[in-house]
C-alpha cells in the first residue's frame, strides 16, 4: 500500500519536473531581457526569501487573507444557518443573494482601498467582503439539503433548539460549509494579490509589481512563481485539512 | 383580486419595502457621514450614475472592451483545455501524471502573471485575454477530465469489443458524457473569466470596466465607482443566467436535466 502511494506520488511529479528542467535548460544561456535563465530567478528570489524583505511580505499577505478569511467564515456560517433555517428571509433576501453570487469581487478592491487606504485593515475588509459569499451560500445550501430524517428525529425527539442546531443542524450541513470555505480561500488568494497590486507597500503582490516597476525581471518572475507555490501550497494543506476534519463523514458514506 | 393573485405580489413587495429601508438607512448613515464618505456616498448620487452610464459612450466601449476580452479568454481556453482534458481523461496513466500539475495550475492565482505579462507583451487587449484565458483554462480541463473518467465501463468494453476508431469513440462516447462536467467547467471559468479580466484591467491601467472603475476612483467620483460595480454584478448575473439557458438547451437530452421532472 505505502509502496504503491509512493509510486503514484512519483508518478505525478515527473511532469512538474520535467518542466523544470526544460526550464532551466532553455533558459540556461538566456541573454534575452524576458526571459532570465531560471538559476538568476531562484537565487535572486532565494536571496530575498533568506535575507531581504520576503519573509515579512509573506506574513503580511497571508495574515490579511487569514483574518479576511476568519471574518468570512465567522459571519457566512452565522449567516448561512440563520437564512437557511428560515426560508421566509430567504426568500426575502434571495435577489441580493444572487447579485453578490454573480459579483466580479475584485471590484470590491478599488471601492475598498479607493476608500479606506492601503494599509492591512482595508485590504482585510476587502477579503472578508469577497470570501464571504460562497461561504453564506453553501451553508444556506447545506443547512436545506439537512436529511428529512435526521430533522424529523431532532423534532421527534424534542430537542431544545439550541441543542439541534449544535447536534444537527451544523454538523449536517458541515460538509458543504467546508467545500464554501475551500472556494472562498481561492477567491481570497486572488483579492489578496490585486489588492497588494492596486496598493501597497508590503506583500507578495507588492512585491511582484516593485519588481517589474523597476524592471527586475527576474524577482517578477520569481515573485511569481512564489504566489503560485503559495496558492498551492494553501489549497493542499486545505485539502488534508478537510479529509481530517470530515473523515467521520466519509468513512460513514463509505460504509452506507 | 383573488388570494392567489395577491401571495404572488407579497413576495416582491415586500423585497421592494425591504430595499426601500435599506436605501433610506443608506441615505441617513451618509447624509450623516456615519462611515467614511468615499465608502458609502450619497445614494442619490449612486441612483443618478447607474441612469446616466448607459449613455455614456466611455462606458458603452468599456463593456464592450471587458465583455470581448473575458469571451475571447473562455473561448480560446475552451478550445485548448476541452479536447486535452478528453486526452487525459480517457487515458489513465495520463491522468495520474498529470494529476500534480493539473492540481498546480488550478490553485496558481493567475492574475499574478499580469506584471509579468505586461513587460512581455505591454498594457493590451492581447495580454488582459491571455490573464483572463490562464485563469480560465484549468477549471474547465480539470472538469473535462473529470467529466470523461465518468465513462461507464460496460460502454467502454463495447467500444473496445466492436473496435470502434479512436475519433468516433472521442466524437460519440467520450465527448458526449464528458459534456454535463464540460459545462459546469465553462460556467465556473466563464465568472474566472469576467472577473480575471476586470481585475487585469484595473491593475494594468488597459481598457475597460476595471480602468473605469481604477479612473473614477482615482477622480474620487464614488458614487459612479458604485455604479461601475454595480454594472460588473449586473454582467456577471446576465452571464450566469445566460450560461445556465445554453446548459438546459444543450443538454436537454442527459439525465441531469430530468432529475427535475421526476
Amino acid at each position: 500500500m505505502r509502496g504503491r502511494s509512493i509510486a503514484a506520488v512519483g508518478e505525478a511529479a515527473v511532469l512538474p519536473l520535467l518542466l523544470f528542467v526544460a526550464w532551466w535548460l532553455a533558459t540556461a544561456n538566456s541573454t534575452s531581457v524576458f526571459f532570465p535563465p531560471l538559476r538568476t530567478i531562484l537565487s535572486e528570489t532565494g536571496n530575498d526569501l533568506l535575507f531581504g524583505p520576503l519573509p515579512r511580505f509573506l506574513r503580511f499577505s497571508l495574515g490579511n487573507l487569514a483574518a479576511g478569511l476568519g471574518l468570512a467564515t465567522v459571519a457566512g456560517v452565522g449567516f448561512g444557518l440563520l437564512l437557511g433555517l428560515s426560508p421566509a428571509l430567504n426568500r426575502l433576501l434571495d435577489p441580493a443573494l444572487q447579485f453578490f453570487r454573480a459579483l466580479p469581487k475584485v471590484t470590491l478592491v478599488p471601492l475598498i482601498i479607493g476608500a479606506l487606504g492601503i494599509g492591512p485593515m482595508p485590504k482585510v475588509l476587502a477579503i472578508a467582503l469577497g470570501c464571504v459569499w460562497p461561504i453564506l451560500l453553501n451553508t444556506i445550501d447545506g443547512v436545506r439539503g439537512l436529511e428529512t430524517g435526521h430533522r424529523d428525529m431532532a423534532r421527534a425527539y424534542r430537542l431544545s433548539p439550541r441543542l439541534r442546531l449544535v447536534h444537527v443542524v451544523f454538523p449536517g450541513a458541515l460538509p458543504q460549509i467546508v467545500a464554501g470555505v475551500r472556494v472562498a480561500l481561492s477567491v481570497g488568494v486572488v483579492i489578496m494579490v490585486v489588492s497588494e497590486i492596486y496598493g501597497a507597500e508590503e506583500g507578495l503582490g507588492y512585491y511582484i509589481l516593485s519588481a517589474s516597476r523597476s524592471f527586475e525581471v527576474a524577482k517578477t518572475w520569481g515573485g511569481t512563481l512564489l504566489v503560485g507555490l503559495t496558492g498551492y501550497a494553501l489549497a493542499t494543506g486545505f485539502a488534508a485539512l478537510e479529509r481530517r476534519m470530515l473523515s467521520w463523514h466519509h468513512d460513514r458514506a463509505l460504509r452506507t | 383580486m383573488n388570494p392567489g393573485a395577491l401571495g404572488r405580489w407579497r413576495l416582491p413587495a415586500a423585497q421592494l419595502g425591504l430595499f426601500a429601508v435599506f436605501v433610506l438607512a443608506w441615505k441617513l448613515a451618509a447624509e450623516r457621514e456615519l462611515v467614511e464618505p468615499a465608502l458609502l456616498p450619497d445614494p442619490w448620487q449612486v441612483a443618478r450614475h447607474i441612469a446616466l452610464l448607459p449613455f455614456d459612450p466611455d462606458f458603452l466601449v468599456a463593456v464592450a472592451r471587458t465583455v470581448g476580452n473575458a469571451t475571447l479568454g473562455l473561448l480560446f481556453a475552451t478550445l485548448l483545455a476541452v479536447p486535452l482534458g478528453l486526452v487525459i481523461g480517457a487515458n489513465p496513466l495520463l491522468h495520474r501524471a498529470t494529476r500534480l500539475l493539473i492540481d498546480m495550475g488550478r490553485s496558481f492565482p493567475m492574475i499574478a502573471l499580469m506584471p509579468v505579462l505586461v513587460l512581455l507583451l505591454g498594457a493590451t487587449p492581447t495580454m488582459v485575454i491571455t490573464v483572463a484565458g490562464l485563469a480560465t483554462f484549468w477549471p474547465i480541463l480539470l472538469q473535462t477530465c473529470d467529466g470523461a473518467r465518468q465513462i461507464d465501463p460496460v460502454i467502454d468494453d463495447t467500444v473496445r469489443a466492436f473496435s470502434i476508431p479512436p475519433h468516433l469513440r472521442f466524437a460519440r462516447v467520450i465527448f458526449p458524457t464528458a459534456l454535463p462536467f464540460i459545462a459546469t467547467g465553462v460556467r465556473i471559468g466563464a465568472a474566472f473569466s469576467l472577473l480575471v479580466a476586470i481585475g487585469t484591467e484595473l491593475l494594468s491601467a488597459t481598457g475597460g470596466l476595471g480602468r473605469q472603475i481604477g479612473l473614477a476612483q482615482e477622480g474620487a467620483a464614488f458614487g459612479e465607482v458604485y455604479a461601475l460595480v454595480f454594472y460588473c454584478g449586473m454582467l456577471g448575473l446576465l452571464l450566469s443566467k445566460l450560461l445556465a439557458v445554453i446548459e438546459r438547451r444543450l443538454l436537454s437530452w442527459h439525465v441531469s436535466q430530468r432529475e427535475l421532472a421526476l
